[in-house]
């Protein structure tokens, strides 16, 4: 328990650096959780359907206006400056890996990639991040993209795939970053500022 | 004759029309059509694990609550021409992705396993190596009073021969040692907290 307290004591004043060296002495078995950090969202629920509204219409042959979805959170850890967001598929691009020199799991295809949230935020409309807005600092997606880039399954796609919302809380100023950051060099940026995370996961299949 | 090797060389050419839109096609899309997914009769895609999967109590481990029994898991429409499958499971909040379970080598005739599974070394899998060192299942063990995670089971369809890889491969060695071999990727997504 003690050792526990300590790595706790640690992530939150140094972040994944310091969380790392926990990370090499997890002989206690448990698992590193901070706080009740929740993402949550209106547009659908956790493990269940997105809308086809949130899908990316042409040029994927979908009808979809590429509205993004509503985000909400809530307890986030003591420290937090700025929120960033990171949305990806773990089955997308065929899993081939076809555009992925640098996959691996967890980072997928990558549809979303924005940062520099303030702290006060602590939610997003429905087509926030379809648009730029002074709520966050557009990154770049697998495709160049500074906004959010809707599903585009195509049809046939008879699986659901998983589009996997991760927020991460961390310990920067909401202008720390600059604008245009790819999804690893977002993680990158983010080593020894990362103080938490919070997932909700959202399926879609093109009907 | 003229006209029938004018009407193949129309043949070549609207083939490569067609060929070259549908290469606009899937590269926009990004998400090949495939039936490839993975179910478990052990939990529902996105519902909660049964403490049974969790890991095992013990005196220096108080918190676990479980008895480290590996979910069911089975596969069904792989892509063609894979010949072995991975599959890993890593705790998605946690940033830097710990990891559960690393399994590889499983021969493309199997696609299941009975619960309990890959709690013990088996000749279906060549076993990795997890967060905590284990090359089986190391099932959740989290503190009380906390958010549940999500855990995601991925499971890849690879070229590669199920003897390719060595055992003891970490995920990211793992990820490495796929790159340009991937033929296909489907997940499952389970929720755990502590019960209370």
């Amino acid at each position: 328990m003690h050792g526990k307290r300590q790595c706790r004591l640690l992530f939150a004043a140094g972040g994944l650096a310091l969380a790392s060296l926990c990370a090499g002495s997890l002989a206690s078995g448990e698992e590193r959780r901070l706080t009740g950090f929740m993402l949550t969202s209106t547009s659908f629920k956790d493990g269940g359907m997105m809308p086809g509204k949130a899908a990316a219409g042409l040029p994927c042959g979908l009808k979809g206006p590429n509205i993004s979805p509503q985000l909400g959170w809530s307890n986030p850890p003591a420290g937090t400056k700025s929120f960033a967001i990171v949305e990806y598929s773990e089955e997308g691009g065929a899993g081939l890996g076809t555009w992925m020199n640098d996959y691996s799991h967890g980072v997928g295809d990558v549809n979303l990639v924005v940062y520099g949230i303030p702290a006060s935020v602590t939610s997003l409309t429905e087509g926030e991040l379809s648009k730029p807005s002074p709520n966050y600092v557009g990154g770049k997606n697998r495709f160049g993209q500074t906004n959010w880039r809707g599903m585009c399954a195509p049809p046939g796609a008879s699986a659901p795939h998983h589009y996997l919302f991760k927020m991460f809380a961390t310990d920067l100023d909401p202008k720390a970053l600059p604008p245009g950051l790819t999804h690893p060099e977002l993680v990158k940026r983010l080593e020894g500022h990362a103080l938490d995370a919070a997932v909700i996961v959202g399926l879609y299949t093109n009907p | 004759m003229i006209v029938e090797r004018h009407f193949k060389q129309l043949l070549v050419a609207s083939g490569l029309m067609l060929a070259s839109s549908y290469m606009v096609f899937t590269a926009h899309a990004a998400e090949a059509p495939t039936g490839f997914n993975v179910t478990s009769s052990t939990f529902t895609d996105g519902g909660m694990m049964p403490a049974r999967t969790a890991y095992t109590k013990a005196a220096n481990f108080p918190n676990c609550v479980g008895q480290n029994v590996s979910p069911q898991l089975s596969w069904s429409k792989p892509y063609p021409g894979v010949k072995s499958f991975a599959v890993v499971m890593f705790d998605l909040e946690d940033i830097q992705n710990d990891t559960d379970l690393v399994a590889y080598g499983i021969p493309a005739a199997v696609t299941s396993f009975a619960e309990g599974e890959f709690s013990k070394p088996s000749d279906k899998f060549v076993g990795g190596r997890g967060s905590r060192g284990d090359a089986t299942w190391r099932g959740m063990c989290p503190p009380p009073g906390t958010a549940p995670h999500h855990y995601a089971f991925i499971v890849r369809g690879t070229d590669l021969d199920p003897k390719e890889l060595p055992p003891g491969l970490t995920s990211a060695e793992l990820d490495a040692r796929l790159r340009g071999h991937l033929r296909g990727t489907a997940a499952i997504v389970g929720v755990f907290v502590r019960p209370q």
